[in-house]
């Protein structure tokens, strides 16, 4: 852990604390307050947007531990959500189960499911893992469509009603964004935490050389198994936040495409910590705000045929341009740059 | 850090800037002396070919109204439409923005019966009546959404009965369902529709699904022929159609199709030959009855705001009779109840007893009760040539509704 040259620790707390400087605090408690009031102070569309954010960031923060320091990839992240989701969308609206004992249990059966599609991973690496992944992609909904239709609608929408947490009913985004902001700050607690646990070291060695891991003592079908669980247990909070925030889920929700702009996300955040996930998350969804509202201005400059191709094929475009640009120029992503920028402030004015 | 990273930084930063910055000033100006109306619609997403067209519906029939009839008792109307393009977090957040909006939206219409169901309960929360595309998920159990058609299983039983009545051979008929395997395209394989079918001696001898994003569909079909069906049965949109057909007579197989919503000029255009004698159900009157006063006065309009062909659809005409019962209810509230009385309240309770509506004195009929929030008549249409040729008159459907609705 870098820290600014003359902060020492002194006892063996400091030495472990996540938050280590006065600053951090600072920018930590600010941030929060921040965050707190931010409800107040934006409209019901960006709130939204702030809630699906939050989401993202809890998915995409299992695909951190999964890819980032496990090294294993999965393109099936969407369809453990799905799985969440559903089972939220089941308790509540079916079996009228209280909230706190839904939450968990769409976590632990979207855990479950990433279990079983983990296997694999002890035999196959790489692009064929990343196959295999993607079996789930196709099966899940499959089982979500066919399987017991009557209760999960099949292909129909299934309609969530909003939850209650001791009497308040999360129907409004301001509240739900409390409920995100409260689970994302928590998901993002464990994930840090978890890498500097010996779990979360037993991941890194398997990430950087799996062989020699194993020759050190680390159980690497056990290991890999629980970070696949570790990461399905993120899709289903996800998930389930998602389907509730929604109000309603289908299996049309949870595309593939959405599966790769996850990982799309983490790699343009970077994915060697926490914060790269908050950062692929909030510039991904925004770039697709910002294309949506440039689109308009860009389309009459072309003729009608040509400008609405280029309205349509732009939002694909340029998430390519920007995934191919960070991938060629800055593959440690955005919280890379973010580290060179605090370093180069760190020591200004001095260039080095 | 050298500078070309610092300007990478900083155009970063101004992205995050600007994506915070811009929903904001995208916003629209406060137009208190106006009625709002917001309908978030599918224009570029994949139903997009299909419900696209209800955006110059909308747009031209509000034209019309704000005009020709002078608004509601002289105040116009502003409809505003966004695009979703078929991503449903999108939707909602549009959503979201609209009911932030001065002045508030009254009426809000979702372009995709999913998003009409996931909105069902949040509109009838913030006091607002949803026009949607009609499932039964977006309707029922009844909250402040009305549909803009009968439900898909009413037009099909509507279809079938019309295939039973028609059917000239000693044998059952044999039908053969093949679909989308999406909600709109299962609407139409309910238990409901399945005892009817039977209960009139209709045989449905196989239910196949396939991909909205499926071109080929050979093995669904050679399965349906092996049973014999005599008509193949689907709902669904462009493609799917075609898909169908272009399997039908890759395998020489001569059959026609009843397409329960919708077959209609979009589609056709795209390969007339293979649609010949095929049946559709819509619940507004046709492009092609040229002679019709309510079809003259939308083409007069579609003409003069310049309309391309891909504009010419069912979804346009939908557009124009979503417009304007929306402003007959408003005015009925109005006359009724006073300025004083127009509220969400009294224009459900007007919405709910409209009965034989039609507006622009025949594009369709429109009547609604507290028990259905779903039209109750439609009409059936043949192909012929790039024509859809109506069959019969507007019919009443049956009560379809999922029992528990009852």
């Amino acid at each position: 852990m870098w820290r600014p040259c003359g902060v020492f620790d002194t006892n063996y707390d400091k030495d472990q604390a996540i938050i280590r400087t006065q600053r951090q605090w600072a920018a930590v408690l600010g941030g929060l307050m921040a965050a707190g009031l931010l409800p107040y102070l934006i409209g019901g569309a960006i709130l939204n947007t702030c809630n699906l954010i939050l989401i993202t960031v809890i998915s995409v923060l299992g695909l951190y531990i999964l890819t980032g320091m496990t090294g294993q990839i999965s393109l099936g992240q969407t369809a453990f959500m799905a799985i969440g989701a559903y089972v939220m969308g089941l308790m509540v609206e079916h079996w009228h189960l209280n909230f706190w004992l839904a939450l968990p249990s769409a976590m632990l059966a979207s855990g479950l499911a990433g279990l079983i599609f983990g296997i694999p991973s002890l035999r196959i690496k790489g692009f064929y893992l990343a196959m295999a992944t993607l079996a789930a992609q196709f099966i899940i909904p499959w089982l979500i469509v066919n399987v017991r239709p009557d209760l999960t609608g099949g292909t129909d929408t299934l309609v969530i009603p909003a939850p209650s947490i001791g009497g308040l009913v999360l129907n409004t985004q301001t509240r739900m964004f409390y409920l995100c902001l409260v689970l994302a700050v928590a998901g993002t607690y464990y994930a840090k935490n978890l890498q500097r646990s010996r779990i979360g070291r037993a991941f890194i060695a398997i990430r950087d050389n799996d062989l020699a891991a194993e020759s050190m003592g680390v159980g690497i079908f056990r290991y890999k198994l629980l970070s696949f669980f570790i990461c399905s247990v993120y899709a289903g909070l996800a998930g389930a936040l998602y389907g509730i925030w929604m109000r309603g889920v289908s299996v049309e929700h949870f595309t593939l495409s959405e599966s790769i702009w996850l990982l799309g996300m983490l790699i343009v955040g970077g994915m060697s910590s926490p914060a790269g996930v908050w950062f692929g998350a909030v510039f991904i969804r925004g770039l697709d705000i910002l294309v949506r509202y440039i689109g308009p201005f860009i389309e009459p400059y072309f003729s009608a045929d040509v400008g609405a191709a280029v309205k349509l094929g732009m939002a694909p475009v340029v998430f390519g341009v920007v995934g191919l640009l960070f991938l060629i120029f800055e593959p440690k992503g955005l919280y890379r740059i973010w580290e060179r920028f605090k370093n180069y402030y760190r020591l200004w004015p001095f260039s080095y | 850090m050298r500078k070309g990273s610092q300007i990478f930084t900083l155009v970063t930063i101004f992205i995050m800037f600007l994506v915070i910055a811009f929903p904001e000033i995208s916003l629209g100006a406060d137009k208190p002396e106006t009625i709002r109306t917001v309908n978030i619609l599918d224009l570029t997403g994949p139903y997009a070919p299909v419900t696209g067209p209800l955006a110059p519906g909308l747009e031209d029939a509000w034209k019309y109204i704000n005009t020709e009839l002078g608004g509601v008792h002289g105040v116009k109307v502003d409809s505003i439409t966004k695009d979703f393009a078929g991503k449903m977090p999108l939707g909602l957040s549009m959503y979201n923005e609209a009911i932030t909006m001065q002045p508030k939206p009254l009426f809000v219409t979702p372009g995709s019966s999913p998003l009409g169901a996931a909105l069902r309960e949040r509109i009838k929360e913030d006091n607002l009546i949803c026009v949607t595309a009609t499932s039964n998920e977006a309707i029922y159990p009844r909250a402040h959404s009305f549909g803009v058609y009968p439900l898909y299983v009413e037009m099909a039983a509507l279809g079938v009965k019309y295939l039973k009545d028609n059917w000239k051979e000693n044998r059952p008929l044999r039908i053969g369902i093949i679909t989308w395997d999406t909600g709109y395209g299962r609407a139409i394989i309910t238990d409901e529709f399945m005892e009817y079918a039977k209960s009139i001696g209709v045989e449905i001898v196989g239910t196949e699904v396939f991909g909205i994003r499926e071109a080929d569909v050979t093995s669904q079909l050679l399965r349906l022929r092996e049973k014999k069906a005599d008509w193949l049965m689907s709902n669904l949109a462009a493609s799917g159609a075609v898909a169908i057909k272009k399997g039908c007579k890759t395998m020489g197989w001569d059959i026609n199709l009843y397409n329960c919503f919708v077959t209609e000029w979009g589609t056709v255009n795209l390969a007339p030959p293979l649609f010949q004698g095929d049946i559709t159900t819509f619940p507004v009157k046709s492009f092609d009855e040229t002679d019709d006063p309510s079809i003259q006065k939308v083409t007069q309009f579609f003409k003069a705001n310049n309309r391309t062909i891909k504009d010419k659809s069912v979804f346009y005409l939908i557009g124009w009779q979503t417009a304007l019962v929306e402003h007959h209810v408003m005015k009925a509230v109005v006359d009724k109840h006073g300025w004083n009385g127009f509220n969400t309240k009294n224009l459900i309770e007007e919405l709910s007893h409209l009965t034989e509506f039609k507006p622009l004195d025949g594009l369709s009929e429109v009547t609604y009760s507290p028990e259905r929030y779903t039209m109750r008549k439609a009409r059936l249409y043949k192909i012929k040539d790039t024509q859809v040729i109506p069959l019969t008159d507007f019919l009443e459907v049956l009560d379809m509704r999922p029992k528990e609705y009852r």
